[in-house]
């Protein structure tokens, strides 16, 4: 019964055009009339869509009748392209039994088409190559068959060539889903067995689980089990999703993927990679692969304006009903006053994250530095995690602390080699190996500390390569290092909410860096400001905001009071976007430039 | 009581750093411009008596001499103007000794000049048109004609200008004994031709240095400084500004002129045409917290500043209540001085409008 099914998802780096062959394959298969066809219609958060990027997996079935006579029922499960949600990724890679592999006929393979397609292959998916973008002039079709032979390992002399675009070969594609990609296997009489891959919050209906049977069957009125928390719910409605939304259906059956409606309250709860089995009949062992994301990035977020505390609170809790991920609780800055420790999967999740709250929720919001979890060891034998650099103890109470390190694979034109081995030296990388692709390739194989990262690599990479590199990491382990606190003084007052946690040998370059930031960013006052940077009681950087000389209202003439006010009115508003730290005021500016020191 | 204000927008040449409603080569206009003025004033329904009368502008002289006559007959007559402090300003060169003695004879009994500069590089980099020795001419025909009450107006912070060369202006005009001096930082203004010339201004510290010297120099010269930028001998202060800093009642007439009359505030149009044509003044009504931040931006203005009784008095508050941030702030600052009056000291002046606007 499960032959007809064919559950496949597409894997591609960024821009190769994943989002458009979806819409293609969703056209070509009619179940979308041309006015309901919005572009790209996958991707339905408008950041989404803006960005070019997915970044919560979608599942789609629709019915393709292929040339051999046969009806099919293809189950496209979208996935985010993005390292930071490789979890996510790798659990919707885990619901299908093949995957479309698109590369872009004129870039050739990608850091993370590589990454993307390691999972694949993790997985045991059918790799279905795509060659995409082959209107274009610069397409080289050929040369690019040859690198997914050579570099990847699998047959692509017969794989289709496609414009996703121009509508080319979608057919082609199609045919090679029904063809090469397995139907699911399963059993229908044995315990359900069905892995969560997405789950978001809908506001009339609670938590919609997203999933893919593996096992059994499940129907309106079964009580569910979600096997990691333990937790049961009875199903209000079960069903499948096309392009437009979901349809109700009588049940989910073995090799199915659709959506489960239990009442659930809390998407954290619904931990993708969770298995939902039956509470009357459950399977014994759960799906494998199942494990808890924990957050790697994190950064203070304030509202501008400390009356908008609540607003934030609610932002992020709505928020959090749709990504999990995301972790948040209140912290108290002196600079910045009430606020959030956010954690984040990495740092597209956190621009994401920030750029949602402020366009979605209209807030405005000031950011501190994004920080790591390190590891720090006290000679008291006590071992605690620090995210937040001002929670450090004293130097003298540290015996030693780690850092995260990750596995990174850059992948560049041979040209910009010796530039971006620099770059990665500059940021304490250790060189692993370097793989020529083919003769103007190779990939740049370090290892790095998660902190040198987050900041500003990936712009720094993009600017030494002409955006040629592309970048794909994943966390390694924890390693011991020589780190200190780099402390931001305003007027003899440090500032909490700039305190960065630094290599030692980085602590000068750093410190100096971030006080001419400041004072670029600091406008002068009726004082003389002095800036410093300092490790411990040790001033390491110094600058000056000189004090303000003049600013005086010109004559007052013919009596204009009126202009002269909205002068001063207006130099009243500007104020306010000031935060005062201790007698100093700060544009909020200030607190973000000191993250762009490239 | 009132003040009346009367504007004439012409001057012979503009000059670079000007900003005010004022415009040279609108000579066919000027017939136009004192016809409906006369008939504002005219029109002014209440009838009050004035205790101080300002031509200012422009150039007021740049005014045909008979149009300027009546135009000062219709004030005259309007408004009871007996005992009047009646100044009209003039810049040096645009009167003869002739005008003067008519202005004289109408009752004008102050004069303005716009001497800016004795240093007549400076003057030229102002765009100004007359020299040094011109403003000593005009200066004298005008003692001659009877005027026993002249302000000159000087500037620092010019275009090229030094201390040393700042310090001789102050000699050169203080020589001469006016009676009173006007003293202004030159602020480079968006709109006017300084706006966009790469100029060789002094820097602040020079700037704040000439300030300082202005202020003790004129100390020492027997002038007495009553508000930022006012320097006179003993009791010759220009009542008529005070009027400004004070909030009393004045009433504009002409070209962008405002007036205010019991807390509201009106001004005229500030197109030439339109104001001719269908003048529409703008009314706002003051709230009582525009009316305190008037009251103390202005109070500050003046060197002894403003009382507080009455202050607290007028709106009904507690000011140091009220103010409790800004005046501890400033006061640890030493830029404010706070007792019966709270005044901005030497150190503040130079930073008036960022205290200022903390009031606001």
């Amino acid at each position: 019964m499960s032959d007809n099914i064919r559950n496949f998802c597409i894997i591609a780096h960024i821009d190769h055009g994943k989002s458009t062959l979806a819409d293609r394959l969703l056209e070509h298969t009619g179940v979308l009339t041309a006015r309901e066809m919005e572009e790209q219609i996958l991707d339905n958060m408008d950041l989404e869509r803006e960005r070019g990027i997915t970044i919560k997996a979608r599942a789609v079935r629709v019915v393709y009748n292929a040339r051999d006579g046969k009806q099919y029922i293809l189950n496209l499960i979208d996935t985010p392209g993005h390292v930071d949600f490789n979890y996510e990724v790798s659990r919707s890679l885990a619901a299908c039994e093949g995957a479309v592999l698109v590369v872009d006929a004129s870039q050739g393979i990608e850091a993370q088409t590589l990454a993307n397609t390691y999972l694949a292959i993790d997985n045991n998916l059918e790799l279905v190559p795509v060659i995409n973008k082959i209107d274009l002039p610069s397409a080289q079709p050929q040369v690019v068959k040859d690198e997914i032979e050579n570099v990847i390992g699998i047959p692509a002399q017969d794989s289709p060539l496609i414009s996703a675009k121009q509508g080319i070969g979608i057919e082609e594609v199609l045919e090679k889903i029904v063809q090469d990609v397995p139907p699911p296997k399963g059993d229908i009489d044995k315990p359900l067995s069905a892995l969560i891959f997405d789950s978001y919050y809908d506001a009339y209906k609670g938590v919609i689980i997203y999933c893919r049977v593996f096992d059994g069957q499940v129907k309106v009125g079964d009580t569910i089990r979600l096997m990691a928390t333990g937790k049961e719910f009875d199903v209000v409605e079960v069903g499948y999703l096309n392009p437009l939304g979901m349809v109700p259906s009588n049940n989910l059956s073995v090799g199915e993927v659709g959506y489960i409606a239990a009442s659930i309250k809390n998407v954290s709860d619904t931990r993708v990679g969770d298995t939902v089995t039956l509470a009357q009949n459950p399977t014994k062992e759960p799906l494998p692969g199942y494990r808890k994301v924990n957050p790697m990035v994190f950064c203070g977020i304030y509202p501008a304006d400390g009356a908008h505390y609540e607003d934030l609170r609610d932002a992020l809790g709505k928020l959090q009903l749709n990504d999990a991920s995301l972790s948040f609780e209140p912290e108290t800055s002196i600079a910045l006053g009430f606020g959030f420790r956010c954690g984040f999967l990495g740092l597209l999740h956190m621009e994401i994250i920030q750029e949602r709250l402020e366009r979605e929720y209209n807030l405005d919001l000031v950011t501190t530095a994004p920080s790591v979890i390190y590891h720090c060891f006290k000679t008291n034998g006590e071992e605690i995690d620090i995210d937040n650099p001002t929670n450090l103890p004293p130097a003298v109470e540290i015996a030693y602390m780690e850092e995260p390190m990750v596995d990174a694979n850059i992948m560049l034109p041979t040209d910009y080699v010796g530039n971006i081995m620099e770059l990665c030296q500059q940021r304490r990388g250790i060189y692993k190996d370097m793989k020529y692709l083919d003769s103007t390739r190779v990939t740049l194989h370090y290892e790095l500390p998660l902190n040198e990262i987050i900041y500003d690599f990936f712009d720094a990479l993009k600017s030494r390569t002409k955006g040629y590199a592309s970048f794909d990491y994943e966390l390694c382990g924890y390693q011991r290092s020589s780190l200190v606190k780099l402390d931001m003084l305003l007027n003899g007052e440090m500032v909490d909410a700039l305190s960065l946690i630094v290599h030692t040998d980085k602590a000068y370059e750093r410190g100096r860096r971030i006080a001419e930031k400041l004072k670029e960013a600091i406008p002068r006052q009726l004082f003389e400001i002095p800036i410093q940077a300092a490790v411990g009681s040790k001033i390491i950087a110094r600058e000056t905001v000189k004090a303000m000389r003049k600013d005086v209202l010109a004559k007052c003439y013919g009596g204009d009071i009126t202009r002269k006010k909205k002068l001063l009115e207006k130099q009243k508003e500007g104020k306010k976007r000031m935060r005062q730290v201790g007698s100093v005021e700060v544009p909020q500016e200030a607190f973000m430039s000191v993250l762009k020191l490239d | 009581m009132i003040g009346v204000y009367v504007h004439i927008p012409f001057c012979v040449k503009k000059c670079n750093y000007c900003d005010f409603n004022s415009f040279d080569n609108k000579n066919s206009l000027k017939e136009r411009y004192t016809e409906k003025i006369i008939e504002e004033i005219e029109n002014f329904k209440v009838d009050l008596n004035a205790d101080t009368v300002f031509f200012g502008g422009g150039t007021p002289t740049t005014l045909r001499l008979d149009l300027l006559e009546r135009i000062i007959c219709a004030v005259n007559n309007k408004f009871n103007t007996k005992n009047c402090e009646f100044t009209i300003e003039a810049n040096p060169a645009t009167v003869t000794g002739e005008g003067l003695l008519l202005l004289r004879k109408n009752g004008v009994n102050r004069l303005s000049i716009g001497v800016q500069s004795a240093n007549n590089d400076e003057l030229k980099a102002l765009g100004r048109i007359h020299s040094f020795d011109d403003f000593v001419t005009t200066f004298n025909m005008a003692r001659d004609a009877g005027f026993d009450n002249i302000n000159a107006d000087i500037m620092f912070g010019i275009p090229n200008q030094t201390l040393n060369s700042f310090k001789k202006t102050l000699e050169d005009v203080v020589r001469l004994k006016p009676e009173h001096i006007s003293c202004y930082s030159l602020i480079i203004e968006p709109g006017t031709p300084f706006y966009n010339m790469k100029l060789n201004l002094p820097d602040e510290e020079t700037e704040r240095e000439m300030y300082n010297y202005a202020v003790s120099y004129l100390e020492q010269t027997g002038y007495i400084q009553y508000e930022i930028s006012n320097f006179a001998k003993k009791g010759m202060s220009c009542k008529h500004n005070i009027k400004y800093w004070e909030r009393n009642n004045y009433i504009g007439f002409g070209l962008g002129a405002s007036s205010l009359i019991d807390n509201v505030r009106y001004k005229n149009s500030e197109n030439l045409i339109q104001y001719i044509e269908n003048n529409l003044p703008e009314k706002e009504i003051l709230t009582t917290d525009d009316a305190l931040a008037e009251h103390i931006f202005l109070g500050l203005r003046k060197t002894e500043g403003f009382n507080i009784k009455e202050a607290e008095k007028i709106y009904n508050i507690d000011f140091y209540k009220k103010y409790k941030y800004v005046i501890d702030k400033y006061l640890k600052l030493d830029l404010i001085t706070y007792g019966e009056n709270i005044a901005l000291t030497k150190d503040g002046v130079s930073v008036s409008n960022t205290i200022m606007s903390e009031f606001m």
